[in-house]
């Protein structure tokens, strides 16, 4: 059986808590799930459009800085995402995830059923330790993730 | 330049003015503007690095040779392979290696992808907005999706290539000094060929998309600089050349180039020792190495009436495409030819020595050198990007833009300044690498 979901760890291990959507992925990684594949991004948005291409299911994992208590967990539809964004620190990558889920929104490009998990940063200084606060609510994550694909995700919701 | 309606409001010359952007958008990094007008005259211009400042060049110190490539790639998620091919190169000249023309070619081509894909996602996804009109990509896709879509194409192959080469898309990791780890087959180097046949053919498309954007009348007197080679045009060798008498080795750039703090910046700003300010990037390689492009390219720049050169930064978008025309051309040349090396490195003597590496990245010339002990370890690095070089040229341009466009409203100046800096697709991450300064900012006020 071919896998027919996408789970995406997206950040900067050299940039604190920005490393967290990457030890997610890892960790998701190592339950070795057959119907699922992992994949990592720095940042670059616009190659999401790339990796999703031939999946009907797909999780992005980031982190967030969205004014919350640090490891605030975020599990968002890309419906909810517009709202979501504005009380968002403007991103400092060169192509912003969300700016690519909206640029596949409108080519048509978006896959069946997408859900982004953000975790609120504490700090993405330079560094590659992740904050105790963010790693807690990343296991938050991780539950959640292991929970969901083993079904399916009616709406979003946080933590 | 067309402007949406809401922007066109124009105002009268007020006795001085603020424009400030807190945020820069559609650019790598996190930037500002700020800029003091009083009545005609520009007071003070800051274009403002506020990013955490990284300490590569400290954090490289007592770390083998051979961490290099791999540390300094990750100043940069855009531009990794620059950052590794400076460091390799800057290695192998410490060590006195000769790398064979097989491995010259893998990484070549290994630049081709990153010049495209960079390149490609700058110029349409970032610039292209604000020539026509459009807030961002989003936007313009609605109106224009087969051109993003082509472009979103066009990238990927920049990406695949760099993935094939590389052994990753981002942050390349089969990268070493003396070659690479693994080498890809003929097989998988030929299968790129259909599609850079492809890709050519859509960079070729976008050059004749931004043959017909409309250009802010605006030149100036720039000193370009870039590499210059004997045989084709630059990516990872060849000398340091200007239009203004610059002709060195690589070398000697510190004698001929100097790094000074300015307080509102965290990055340092470049200049010539002589002569100050000066550019870096897709014009200056244009301007100095026209002769070295291929006649598809030639032809397309005389069409474009660019074939003599330009000094409008805005016309960058223009020679960002013939780059990437080139790219394709230059790599499919590469494939073509393709013969896999019978070993993927040559030996590397490690000796103690000080080594200097420059490449064109995308954005412009990447200078590194490190000073290494007898076992290889670095003793000390420098690391100055292209956009840190570009910085005192990027505030001259907005002195001199602003003036005679002080009749436009408040809106629309400020679109055009972020314009005027898009030019010059700044990577400001890179550029924040060194010691962290002060910087200053102000809030918003008119009078």
């Amino acid at each position: 059986m071919l896998p027919s979901t996408l789970l995406v760890g997206i950040g900067n291990t050299l940039r604190s808590d920005d490393a967290i959507g990457l030890w997610v992925a890892e960790r998701i990684a190592e339950k070795n799930i057959p119907t699922l594949v992992v994949k990592t991004l720095q940042g670059e948005g616009t190659r999401l459009l790339d990796l999703w291409e031939n999946f009907g299911r797909v999780f992005l994992i980031d982190a967030v800085s969205a004014g919350a208590k640090a490891g605030t967990c975020f599990f968002l539809t890309v419906e909810q995402i517009s709202s979501f964004r504005r009380q968002c620190a403007p991103s400092s990558h060169l192509y912003s995830i969300f700016d690519a889920i909206e640029l596949a929104r409108v080519l048509k490009k978006l896959p069946s059923e997408l859900i982004f998990c953000g975790v609120q940063v504490k700090s993405v200084s330079y560094g590659n330790s992740i904050s105790e606060e963010v790693l807690a609510g990343a296991r938050d994550v991780v539950s959640f993730l292991l929970k969901e694909l083993g079904g399916s995700v009616k709406d979003g919701k946080s933590l | 330049m067309p402007m949406p309606k809401h922007l066109e409001k124009r105002v009268k010359p007020m006795k001085s003015r603020t424009l400030h952007v807190d945020y820069l958008a559609r650019v790598e990094g996190e930037g500002g503007i700020h800029v003091r007008i009083k009545g005609n005259q520009v007071k003070e211009v800051k274009f403002s690095i506020f990013e955490p400042p990284r300490f590569f060049e400290a954090f490289l110190r007592g770390r083998p040779f051979s961490d290099a490539p791999d540390i300094t790639a990750r100043i940069c998620g855009i531009c990794p392979v620059a950052y590794q091919m400076s460091s390799v190169h800057a290695m192998e000249r410490a060590f006195g290696i000769q790398i064979n023309e097989q491995i010259r070619a893998l990484r070549r081509l290994l630049y081709c992808g990153e010049w495209i894909e960079s390149h490609v996602l700058h110029a349409f996804l970032l610039h292209a907005p604000d020539f026509l009109g459009y807030q961002d990509a989003i936007q313009m896709a609605k109106d224009h999706a087969a051109v993003v879509q082509m472009v979103l194409k066009l990238k990927k192959i920049g990406n695949d290539i760099v993935t094939l080469v590389g052994g990753r898309e981002i942050h390349p990791i089969n990268v070493r000094v003396g070659g690479f780890y693994k080498v890809p087959s003929k097989k998988e180097i030929t299968s790129l060929i259909d599609t850079l046949e492809w890709a050519r053919d859509a960079a070729i498309q976008t050059v004749k998309f931004c043959m017909k954007l409309s250009y802010p009348d605006f030149e100036r007197d720039y000193e370009y600089v870039a590499l210059r080679h004997d045989h084709e045009y630059p990516m990872n060798e060849g000398r340091l050349v200007s239009n203004k008498g610059l002709n060195i080795d690589i070398a000697e750039y510190e004698n001929h180039f100097l790094e000074e703090h300015v307080s509102h910046s965290n990055a340092l700003h470049s200049i010539l020792k002589e002569r100050g300010a000066y550019f870096v990037g897709p014009l200056a390689r244009f301007n100095l190495n026209f002769d070295k492009l291929t006649s598809t390219v030639k032809e397309l720049a005389k069409t474009a009436g660019v074939a003599k050169g330009t000094n409008n930064p805005f016309k960058s978008i223009l020679v960002r495409s013939l780059e990437t025309v080139y790219a394709c051309e230059e790599a499919l040349k590469i494939c073509k030819a393709y013969e896999e090396p019978d070993l993927p490195a040559v030996e590397v003597p490690v000796r103690a020595g000080v080594g200097y590496g420059c490449t064109e990245a995308p954005r412009g010339i990447l200078y590194h050198r490190y000073r290494l002990d007898e076992k290889g370890m670095i003793l000390d690095a420098k690391i100055v990007p292209p956009t840190a070089q570009n910085q005192k040229t990027i505030e001259q341009d907005l002195r001199e833009f602003i003036p005679p466009r002080l009749r436009l409203s408040q809106e629309k100046l400020l679109w055009q300044c972020e314009q005027a800096v898009r030019n010059y697709d700044p990577c400001i991450s890179c550029a924040t690498h060194l010691v962290s300064l002060e910087f200053c900012s102000e809030t918003n006020k008119e009078s």
